[in-house]
């Protein structure tokens, strides 16, 4: 019994001297950034080194042009960690032609996005709230860490508010968009999203 | 603490139990050879699970490759062939048929497979036990302090337990074999390993049916939707692996407790009665170990599970008192310092005549002062959604952002709406006409 203790104390010993040692290597380490600093936003996937699982993409609403995806949940500025969330999900909004003066393709700003997401079979949302305007390696988009019921299919609704001409001033003159309106507050609801933990793929 | 003692005991505990039970195997039925093959196996995959957490964690080289999909293809494959291998070679005319030169090669075909599945298992399940540590110093604190020595801690528990099960394990197995328990040993590994294919079986299923690979695309929605039902509900019940692991690692030494009663071994020496009553005190000890260790990776999956889930407690709307004019009409929102003097955050609410209850939020900024934050239960952003306290920080209930304590009074973004308000040395005292006011019952008002 004791020689077997001791045999077991000594490769616990040794594992975690290893684990030890990667973690010191990796703390001392620098990470390195292999991408060139040129303020264009990674187009593929695979430039912006981590998978996205599509939820969905190329819903075109008014001038909008919408994807959804999800991902591991990440830590960001701000305060917020990946601890106690199960994905990352993401609403990348761009342009269409437009009257705005938005450019084709171009992510829109100042819009206020709010998720709900319920799980098949339920009657109330499991996870819901406002997505922050943020930045990725391939880009700005709105998005959250969130929290779901393990996997499954769910219902995703997003609400799409647009700026208030007050805060988010148009030009009127010949100096400005055709158009200086927006549109009415657009919802759209998914109810197919089959996430499965760690779909993403990546570490 | 607790979040890492769950991620390794969860992840690790099964792969630690099926290579106690595999090497218990090897010993009764594949020899020395074998033993020695398993444990190559093992090597193989530490060290393979250690290049990927150090390749993936350091660079982005791996990205896109599909590392963990081809991973579970991987264990699902070789433990296939490694139990219909042992299935198969279980027949005694087939036996008879192959020879004992040929049943050799049999078993070194059966320890290269089982070496393979567990290499390909701790290639699966290792990484990200490996790569845990990166993430212990999240707020750039000091390797002594002791948000980082509580995670080590759990950490090294959570490795303590799983690798002390599997040895547990690996030990009564064997000593049933050694009493002539050999079927209960291989029943043992084939059940084992019939689990992991089907635990691994499902990850598989469930991320191809998600991406869309092998087929998954043409298939018929409703049969796709169907199916990535069923195999969700056996990820989700992931649990009831571990516990039916447990159950499963705990009949060795529930069988040598029972065989301990009725052997009656013979012996003709005292010294070879003194080793027998060794083996088996050396069996009763392991048993005690192995039913604390699965009692505690049981506890992992439910009680500390709950322990650790982060609850979003509302702080309930307190009372204020309220003072009167000289009409009767409320004039003044009073709340005794003595209330809020906790450095907690506290919610406070008003009916205005409509019956919308409008709310303002004290929260002291900073402990030995009498500095205060004031505002509405509301922001700019996001609205009457209103704010929550958790570990001590102040976080919106819409967005999760988390509140800067000693921004709370200035204008604009996540900040609390700015209220007027007095502050003595014993009251902070809120006007009534500014939680009654148009714009601040608009705001509220459902």
């Amino acid at each position: 019994m004791k020689k077997n203790l001791l045999k077991v104390l000594g490769i616990v010993l040794v594992v975690a001297l290893c684990i030890g040692c990667i973690a010191v290597f990796a703390a001392c380490g620098e990470k390195e950034n292999t991408k060139t600093n040129d303020n264009k936003a990674a187009e593929a996937e695979d430039d912006a080194g981590f998978t996205e699982v599509s939820i969905f993409e190329g819903v075109q609403r008014e001038f909008l042009n919408l994807n959804a995806v999800y991902f591991q949940p990440v830590d960001m500025t701000g305060g917020y960690n990946h601890e106690d969330y199960d994905c990352h999900l993401e609403l990348d909004v761009s342009a269409l032609e437009n009257g705005y003066g938005y450019g084709t393709g171009d992510w829109v700003p100042y819009l206020s996005v709010d998720y709900s997401v319920t799980k098949k079979g339920d009657t109330t949302a499991c996870a819901e709230g406002s997505f922050m305007a943020m930045a990725a390696s391939d880009g700005p988009h709105y998005g959250q860490n969130i929290k779901l019921k393990g996997d499954g299919i769910y219902s995703v609704t997003f609400t799409i508010k647009f700026p208030d001409t007050s805060t988010y001033v148009i030009h009127t003159d010949e100096t400005g968009p055709e158009k200086h309106t927006f549109p009415n507050t657009i919802v759209y609801t998914y109810d197919n999203w089959e996430f499965t933990n760690g779909a993403w793929n990546a570490e | 603490m607790l979040t890492y003692l769950i991620t390794v005991t969860t992840n690790l505990f099964i792969p630690a139990v099926l290579i106690g039970l595999a090497f218990a195997f090897a010993g009764a039925f594949l020899g020395k050879w074998g033993r020695r093959i398993l444990g190559i196996g093992l090597g193989v995959g530490v060290l393979a699970a250690a290049i990927r957490a150090i390749v993936t964690n350091t660079t982005r080289v791996t990205a896109g490759w599909k590392i963990p999909y081809y991973g579970y293809w991987l264990v699902m494959v070789t433990v296939a062939a490694t139990v219909l291998m042992i299935a198969v070679f279980a027949v005694r005319p087939l036996r008879k048929k192959v020879g004992d030169k040929g049943m050799d090669v049999v078993h070194y075909v059966v320890a290269g497979l089982l070496a393979a599945a567990i290499a390909a298992l701790l290639f699966c399940v290792l990484p990200s036990i490996m790569a845990a540590p990166f993430q212990f110093n999240l707020n750039g604190n000091s390797v002594l302090s002791t948000d980082f020595l509580y995670r080590l801690g759990g950490y090294l528990l959570g490795l303590i337990i799983c690798v002390v099960a599997g040895f547990g394990v690996e030990c009564s197995a064997r000593i049933c074999a050694d009493k002539g328990m050999r079927p209960l040993v291989w029943v043992l590994l084939l059940g084992a390993l019939a689990l992991v294919f089907v635990q691994y079986f499902a990850n598989a299923m469930s991320q191809a049916i998600v991406r869309r690979l092998i087929g998954f695309a043409k298939m018929d929605p409703e049969a796709r939707s169907n199916m990535f039902i069923a195999v969700s509900a056996i990820r989700n019940g992931a649990s009831g692996f571990l516990y039916a692991f447990a159950a499963w690692g705990l009949i060795p030494s529930a069988a040598l407790l029972m065989r301990g009663f009725t052997l009656k071994e013979p012996y003709e020496t005292s010294a070879e009665r003194r080793r027998q009553k060794a083996t088996w005190r050396r069996g009763r000890r392991w048993s005690v170990v192995l039913a604390a260790c699965f009692a505690v990776a049981i506890l992992t999956c439910n009680v500390f599970v709950t322990l650790n889930t982060v609850k979003i407690e509302e702080a309930p709307l307190e009372q204020t008192e309220i003072v009167k004019d000289a009409m009767g009409n409320d004039y003044l929102l009073r709340v005794p310092l003595d209330m809020v003097v906790d450095g907690h955050l506290h919610r406070f609410g008003y009916t205005t005549p409509d019956g919308t209850v409008t709310r303002f939020i004290v929260v002291l900024k900073q402990e030995g002062t009498s500095n205060y934050g004031v505002g509405l239960d509301a922001c700019e952003v996001c609205g009457e959604a209103g704010y929550y306290e958790q570990k001590g920080q102040i976080i919106c209930k819409k967005c999760q952002v988390v509140m800067n304590k000693t921004t709370i009074g200035m204008k604009g973004g996540c900040n609390p709406i700015i209220i007027d308000y007095d502050i003595d040395d014993y009251y902070i005292t809120v006007p009534v006409a500014e939680m009654a006011k148009e714009e601040t019952v608009k705001r509220f008002k459902k």
